[in-house]
């Protein structure tokens, strides 16, 4: 019973660059990261082994913003210049389907599909919140979401509505037609404020239970400068708006939940982004208090790939020493950069 | 005059009126070999120059700021927008700034020794001379020995900063702590700054007259800068009792409390403002926070348009009231921040090349100098140390800053490291 076993970490792989977020291909046979050097890298899996193909391109600064189909091989990526594009996630050439340059204006950071995976909705730093088809990109709605940066959205399940998180962590519940914020929801723990620094805790929103309860999860940041933050996720009842349970991952030290995937278990697995040479991959059940397993051994994690069939996942960590003043060489001199080890683990049963 | 640094901080506060009197042949009168005497004009025209710091504690990065390097490894995820100086670019996080340029020198090729806040915030602050065994002052103390008060008789040094105020004496180094920073914390003015109410006019003046006699009575038998010594936090506090409507925030006109942006940074450097006005020599703001080692780019995100905004609206107002003519504006921080992203998506702490920003009396507007390579991870053309920009600093301000020296009792000492000299292209 894959609930009640443990993982085991079979292999790492290092890669020349540091990742934002993976996802196994719509065929799972392909490994997709996007990452801060504005492209989409690709591996093959075959047997456990990744090997390395062409990368999508024509992306600007971060690739941070994803979403996939519910059913068909679509990959939505975007950009923290604006861009937005679908992609076939199984084909070898990276055409996009179809391609907008500028469907926000600067940094989008964060997406998501309709659970019928006919509209992607899209939002970040330029305020406005975006309802696009699918199919062939065509801006269906747009809501002025307010003056502040959007770091998270979700369509909830009946299509009717939207949410999104802001800088402040003030939840807005938005009618994308009309473009009315309908309601408010109150997450704003997630929120700290430091010497001319607002710290916005929130990392994703996300449906369960059918649209009848809203997550957020991310962190209570309790500093300014390095990250700190208790990693928490908050449970929503849709209907009364009510935050009706927060469960906690850890303390201050480890940060941020950068990622957060359900697997067919029913349990939560998440990463943390931690403090200088720390992060954690944490099993949670959603009815107990604390994880059921966490695993220290990677540094910084940030993203979390989980197989269909829930027997296998990768990790996407940072190498070690990352964090350092001044200029860190080679023996040649040269500048050293960072990277994001690639973990696969499987399931013992 | 004569100083030591074993002496006691009361034994170096000198009085206004000795201040004033000093400053007006300054150089002469330090008696310093090789040291040219200013014509009066000449020194009229360099008392009234005056100077704002913008101090970004634990290191602003340059590459959301002044050196974009977009789409590139350690680019970030913001994108570079053009200026009001043709071919040159910034961050896009600064879009107020951006239209500020035509009245900056932005220096990109600051190389500088230490990358650490505890010893690299002083080494920077004191334009890291070579080591001679003495303490060398802060800039803002150096500015107040160098030129004086001006002719307002204001405190020299003001320094604006969040948190609580007082009279910081270790700014001054060797130069005595009567070359201190009067720092303002919070905005609030010093302590006691009002006269009660309770207190009459005629009770005012009999308390005067019994401060002096005490005064002298003290004096007696000492050396002369003794006795008034006494009389120096008083003059300084007499002055800003005049000035007692600047620390008044709800007397700001609404329109600039809007500009300047309602924020810690925006509120001091509106304060800032006013103090230069009414003719503090050298105001240094501060803003805290910039060590960003985690979440850099969210930080910044929030940290730097406030930022943006508070330091173009003052640029703005600054040059519409022509006090450019006068006022050399400097912003920096210790260090910028890596090139390389972390694992907890921060940048650290990063001396090899860094950005600083400046402008005003004496510096060249419009010029970027000094190119990092594409990355950001070196310097690509002539690296400048913190001693350079010392001595284009005090070039632009009227100081010979190779022939001006400090006496400390009998040691000379060159106010900048004697192994650099001004930056040429950054001076008019």
């Amino acid at each position: 019973m894959i609930e009640e076993s443990i993982p085991k970490e079979t292999s790492s792989v290092d890669t020349t660059r540091q990742l934002c977020w993976i996802r196994f291909s719509h065929d799972g046979k392909r490994l997709l990261g996007g990452g801060y050097d504005a492209l989409i890298r690709r591996w093959n899996l075959v047997d456990e082994e990744l090997t390395e193909i062409d990368p999508i391109d024509g992306f600007h600064g971060w690739v941070q913003a994803f979403a996939q189909h519910p059913e068909e091989p679509l990959l939505f990526a975007a950009d923290s210049w604006g861009r937005l594009a679908c992609f076939d996630d199984s084909a070898e050439v990276t055409v996009p389907k179809w391609d907008l340059p500028s469907a926000h204006d600067g940094w989008i950071r964060t997406m998501s599909i309709s659970h019928d995976g006919k509209q992607l909705a899209t939002a970040g730093n330029d305020h406005h919140i975006r309802m696009f088809d699918t199919t062939d990109g065509t801006l269906l709605h747009e809501v002025e979401a307010g003056d502040d940066d959007i770091f998270s959205v979700a369509i909830h399940p009946d299509g009717k509505s939207v949410v999104s998180g802001d800088l402040f962590c003030t939840l807005k519940v938005w009618n994308p037609v009309s473009g009315e914020c309908t309601r408010e929801l109150d997450a704003r723990k997630m929120h700290f404020y430091d010497r001319d620094q607002d710290v916005c805790g929130l990392r994703s929103l996300r449906f369960l239970d059918e649209g009848r309860t809203l997550l957020a999860t991310g962190a209570e940041p309790t500093e300014a400068g390095r990250g700190h933050g208790v990693p928490v996720l908050y449970f929503y009842d849709w209907d009364s708006g009510e935050l009706t349970k927060r469960l906690e991952q850890g303390d201050s030290n480890d940060g941020f939940i950068a990622d957060l995937v359900t697997h067919p278990g029913g349990f939560f697995m998440s990463v943390t982004t931690g403090q200088p040479g720390k992060g954690k991959l944490i099993f949670h059940r959603r009815d107990e208090e604390r994880p059921f397993f966490e695993y220290t051994k990677m540094s910084n994690t940030h993203s979390i790939a989980l197989q269909a069939d829930g027997h296998k996942f990768f990790v996407a960590a940072t190498n070690r020493n990352s964090q350092g003043n001044g200029a860190v060489s080679d023996k040649e001199g040269n500048y050293l950069g960072n990277f994001s080890p690639l973990h696969l683990f499987t399931f013992e049963n | 005059m004569l100083y030591s640094h074993l002496c006691t901080p009361r034994e170096h506060h000198l009085s206004r009126r000795q201040m004033l009197g000093a400053m007006g042949g300054m150089a002469a009168g330090l008696g310093l070999a090789g040291v040219q005497a200013p014509t009066f004009a000449e020194d009229l025209a360099r008392n009234e120059k005056q100077v704002l710091l913008v101090w970004l504690d634990g290191g602003m990065s340059q590459l959301e700021t002044w050196d974009p390097k977009p789409n590139t490894r350690y680019g970030g995820p913001y994108r570079s927008i053009s200026t009001s100086v043709p071919g040159v670019q910034i961050s896009e996080l600064m879009p107020h700034t951006a239209r500020q340029m035509h009245n900056l020198a932005v220096v990109r090729t600051m190389k500088t020794e230490d990358p650490n806040h505890s010893s690299g915030v002083p080494k920077i602050l004191r334009g890291q001379p070579k080591d001679r065994g003495v303490v060398y002052p802060y800039l803002g103390s150096a500015v107040a020995k160098l030129l004086g008060p001006t002719s307002t008789g204001l405190p020299p040094y003001v320094w604006v900063k969040p948190g609580s105020g007082g009279f910081i004496s270790k700014h001054a180094g060797f130069l005595g702590a009567k070359y201190g920073a009067l720092a303002v914390g919070n905005g609030k003015p010093p302590e006691n700054l009002v006269r009660p109410e309770s207190i009459s006019n005629a009770d005012d003046e009999a308390r005067n007259d019994l401060r002096k006699r005490l005064n002298e009575r003290f004096a007696a038998g000492r050396r002369r800068d003794y006795g008034e010594a006494n009389s120096f936090v008083f003059d300084l506090s007499e002055k800003l009792m005049q000035h007692a409507d600047l620390f008044d925030a709800s007397q700001l006109p609404a329109n600039d409390v809007e500009r300047y942006g309602k924020s810690e940074i925006g509120e001091n450097m509106l304060l800032a403002r006013g103090l230069l006005e009414a003719g503090v020599r050298m105001v240094h703001v501060q803003s805290y926070g910039w060590d960003t080692h985690g979440d850099n780019f969210n930080a910044h995100a929030t940290r730097v348009p406030r930022f943006d905004r508070a330091f173009a609206a003052m640029m703005h107002d600054l040059d519409e009231r022509g006090m450019l003519d006068n006022v050399l504006v400097i912003c920096m921080a210790e260090f910028g921040r890596t090139p390389r992203i972390n694992g907890s998506i921060g940048r650290d702490h990063w001396n090899i090349a860094w950005s600083l920003a400046m402008g005003g009396t004496g510096i060249r507007p419009g010029v970027v100098v000094g190119e990092t390579n594409a990355e950001g991870t070196d310097v690509k053309s002539q690296p400048y140390d913190i001693g350079h920009m010392f001595h284009t600093w005090y070039s632009a301000l009227g100081i010979d800053s190779q022939r001006t020296e400090y006496h400390n009792g009998n040691q000379p000492l060159p106010i900048a490291h004697d192994d650099y000299q001004p930056v040429r292209e950054l001076l008019t």
